[in-house]
């Protein structure tokens, strides 16, 4: 019946055997798990940038301060807007103009938005999204997408400036502005609700931006890889049944435009900005 | 110094002996103080059957279903560290536990591992009772005990796995107390009660957290207390009845050096057996020491599973969905894996149906077992042929279940409609 | 250790016991070292040590400006401008400031401090300290509740607009 093999093994496994084998599986854990640990992916990143700052620094004060420079979990609490980010965490330069040239993730943020946008008011993830409280890239980035919380990318981003400032005050040729003026040159409202105006043949869009790539229906057939909400709100404008038949006009847009609208889109959300994190409000925000 | 004689000057030592009050394990009568006179292990016997030892008998499952609760009593006294039971902080807990608190993720993964494996041991348990005729004779009253314990356990893992409050918990909530409202004439009321309110809110979140964290485990601590006591009191793990004539076996197996002076070690004891043991194991009765030959085996078996459990909560995360969020259903909104049975029967039912009735009696049926027939035909037998017919019933029983949980984990897609699992 | 005293039929099986015993032992003590520092997290949801108060020019001299929710007081003297600790150095109360008198008051056991926060009667050992602070870039006074500062030290204050 029983092979020499199991036999053997069988043999073996008494139990002072298996007591040892328990043991030391039970160090092997504790030892992967302490190592995993104490190497957190954000610990490389703000070595490289101390040893950026040690080196650079020329005068007394500059020592001192590349000195103090601590390498811990950084984070901005943002209680008014109910969040912690972490980004800074491995993004550690972003307000220091001298590391405009390194690499990232500890370069310096670009443009001059941090002066106005000040990061200890307004954190990251209002704009950039992304889950803020993650200290791993691919968590805090939603990757792989798709994913609940992805990041805002690219052109995409201008959706996070609407969830703020007013029509009003909309940079006259960005993305956003163009879009906000497609959503009435096409005639949206005509079918769709968006705060207290417009009809109820197709979805309310008044909190579309909040909505997550799994709330909207990808049809039997779609088996591309891309399920984002941005992936699928440009398909859809392009062409409406691109994933279902649908009952939408097609407005037969180019990707320029379909781009700017689902910009605008992405800017209808429902997330709650305290009244004194908002810019004057313009006329369509109830 | 040796690192030995140290050990033997600290074992001669006032203190020491205050502390454990007998002699050096190597005599019978040392070996039976070390159970009797110790509050912990005084919960065995001093000897038991040779029988109950054997591995392929009971497998362990009881003792290690105990160990996996003691387990999950440490990782959850821990978790409680830094989880706060409100609908705005939980779910923050979780990300925090998961990134920064050191360890956090490991020991989460712990307990959610742990308690599905208690799942699993528990049942295992009771359809190795079940198999073995365990439940008969003087053990009928320990099954309900049994039972009692198996359905805690399940009330552990629903309760527990609201906390989170992610969508699997807002929606297992709502999904759980409609089925509670079922109920005929007091539903509503029930309803009520365990929410805390009308709506799954704050309220709901902190009564599933005090039945999570002090009513069921004071409930579990009471009925394992019997249960434990009933196996001493009920004669014993159950085994067949004694031959007449006293088996011919070798001596008990060696397991460690017979080097002088070393027994104070726990795995050191079972050294060649001195004529004392020899005496007990022609007694009718069969029977060896529990120290060390039934300890050096549990603790085997807790060293095996700490061990493999370990392993498992290093590589696998626990699960973790979106925050909860009232306004969305997630699709397909699937139970854990222990509740899918329940949530097919109920997908094809009413709520009464699905949600009180078929529970309710497989709970009564279960609890009827021992007095369906209270006979004593086939204990301590595996599947004895003389049982023949309550074995396929318990079978069936079992594997319906099974075949339910499959389907429910693997052939329902969106909108729970029945798909293959390859087409996803 | 006398391995001599072991026979070498049975020193496989020892090692084993050895093995075993060495494994748990040092399971059980690593895991106790990981539950203690399990029970210190890499970030809190605290709020941050630094603080920004209006700018040093709005303060009059010898007033005496209460920062509440960080348990701090501005003064501005003849020197400038100062932050100063409005936790009492004996056990941790939040101290009151007598208007009339000028002196701070520890409401838990009668510590009392002067006005530059020396303290003159009770249990307090030491001084009020006072916390670093410093002219942020955008003008306001930015300080840092973890950070003490020397005896003396004053942030000086712009003599035009002061």
């Amino acid at each position: 019946m029983r092979g020499p093999l199991t036999a053997r093994l069988r043999d073996l496994a008494t139990p002072p055997v298996l007591i040892a084998f328990g043991g030391v599986l039970w160090m092997i854990a504790l030892l992967a798990m302490v190592l995993v640990d104490a190497n957190p992916e954000w610990e490389a990143h703000q070595s490289e940038y101390r040893k950026r700052l040690a080196a650079a620094a020329d005068d007394a004060a500059s020592v001192r301060h590349a000195g103090r420079f601590k390498v811990q979990v950084k984070q901005i609490d943002l209680p008014a807007l109910e969040r912690v980010d972490r980004c800074v965490s491995c993004h550690v330069g972003i307000e220091d103009p001298a590391f405009a040239d390194a690499p990232q993730p500890i370069a310096t943020h670009p443009g001059d938005l941090l002066t106005i946008h000040t990061p200890e008011r307004f954190g990251c993830t209002i704009c950039h999204g992304g889950n803020g409280r993650a200290t791993s890239r691919e968590d805090a980035h939603g990757l792989p997408e798709p994913s609940l919380n992805p990041m805002l990318r690219g052109e995409f981003l201008q959706g996070s400036c609407g969830k703020c400032h007013g029509d009003d005050e909309f940079v006259a040729g960005s993305r956003l502005e163009v879009g906000r003026r497609l959503f009435d040159h096409y005639g949206c409202r005509t079918c769709h609700r968006l705060y207290q105006s417009g009809n109820t043949a197709g979805p309310d869009l008044t909190k579309v931006g909040s909505k997550k790539f799994d709330a909207f229906f990808w049809g039997n057939d779609y088996r591309g890889t891309d399920r984002s909400v941005v992936y699928w709100l440009e398909s859809h404008f392009k062409n409406p049944s691109a994933f279902y038949p649908s009952t939408m006009l097609n407005f037969k847009m180019t990707d320029e435009n379909a781009r700017a609208l689902v910009v605008y889109m992405l800017s209808l959300t429902d997330e709650r900005i305290p009244d004194r994190l908002q810019p004057s409000r313009g006329p369509t925000k109830p | 110094m040796s690192a030995h004689s140290l050990m033997e000057s600290l074992r001669c030592s006032a203190i020491y002996r205050s502390i454990v009050r007998r002699g050096p394990a190597d005599n019978d009568i040392d070996r039976s103080l070390a159970i009797t006179s110790n509050v912990f292990l005084h919960l065995h016997p001093v000897k038991i059957r040779r029988h109950a030892l054997r591995f392929t008998y009971t497998f362990g499952l009881g003792g290690i279903t105990t160990l996996l609760f003691l387990i999950l009593c440490v990782t959850g006294v821990l978790l409680m560290f830094y989880y706060v039971p409100s609908p705005e902080r939980a779910y923050r807990s979780m990300q925090d536990l998961r990134y920064v608190v050191p360890y956090g993720t490991f020991l989460r993964n712990l307990h959610h591992w742990a308690a599905h494996a208690m799942i699993v041991t528990a049942a295992l348990h009771m359809a190795r009772v079940f198999y073995t005729g365990a439940f008969k004779g003087t053990r009928q009253f320990n099954w309900v005990v049994g039972v009692i314990l198996f359905v805690l356990t399940l009330g552990f893992s629903f309760t527990g796995y609201l906390l989170p409050w992610d969508q699997l918990a807002f929606w297992a909530i709502t999904v759980g107390t409609n089925m509670a409202a079922a109920v005929p004439l007091l539903g509503g009321m029930i309803r009520y009660a365990l929410l805390g309110g009308n709506i799954v809110g704050a309220n709901a979140l902190l009564r599933f957290y005090v039945l999570h964290c002090a009513v069921l485990p004071a409930l579990v601590f009471v009925f394992l207390a019997v249960h434990f006591w009933r196996v001493r009191k009920d004669g014993g793990i159950s085994g067949p009845p004694l031959p007449a004539e006293v088996p011919e076996e070798g001596p008990p197996e060696r397991l460690f050096a017979t080097t002088p002076g070393r027994s104070y070690a726990l795995v050191a004891l079972p050294r060649e057996a001195p004529a004392a043991v020899e005496e007990s194991r022609k007694s009718p009765e069969d029977t060896v020491l529990t120290y060390p030959h039934l300890l050096v085996r549990e603790a085997a078996a807790a060293m095996v599973v700490i061990g493999g459990l370990l392993l498992v909560a290093l590589f696998l995360n626990a699960h973790l969905e979106e925050a909860a969020n009232a306004l969305k259903t997630p699709d397909p909104a699937k139970a854990p894996w222990y509740f899918l049975g329940l949530q097919e029967v109920v997908s094809w039912s009413t709520p009464f149906i699905g949600g009180v009735l078929v529970p309710g009696l497989m709970v009564l049926a279960l609890l009827a077992i021992p007095y369906v027939r209270p006979n004593s035909v086939g204990v301590g037998v595996w599947f004895h042929p003389a049982r023949r017919r309550a074995v396929i019933a318990f079978t069936i029983g079992l594997v319906l279940n099974v075949l339910l949980i499959v389907v429910g984990m693997f052939f329902r897609g969106h909108g729970w409609s029945l798909v293959w699992p390859w087409s996803n | 250790m006398d391995e001599n005293r072991e026979t070498p039929a049975l020193g496989r099986r020892a090692l084993i016991a050895r093995i075993g015993w060495g494994a748990f032992a040092a399971s059980i003590a690593g895991s106790l070292a990981a539950g203690v520092r399990y029970m210190f997290p890499k970030a809190l949801d605290e709020p941050p040590s630094k603080f920004k108060a209006p700018p040093p020019d709005t303060y009059g001299v010898g007033s005496v400006y209460a920062v509440e929710e960080n348990k701090s007081f501005i003064l501005r003297d003849a020197g400038g401008v100062f932050a100063m600790s409005a936790v009492c150095t004996h056990l941790g109360c939040t101290v009151k400031h007598m208007d009339a008198k000028g002196e701070f008051h520890c409401p838990c056991h009668g510590s009392v401090f002067d006005k530059d926060g020396t303290n003159i009667a009770g249990p307090a050992p030491r001084p009020l300290p006072r916390l670093d602070a410093n002219v942020a870039r955008d003008g306001r006074l930015e300080v840092d509740t973890q950070v003490e500062a020397a005896k003396d030290y004053r942030v000086p204050v712009d003599a035009g607009r002061g």
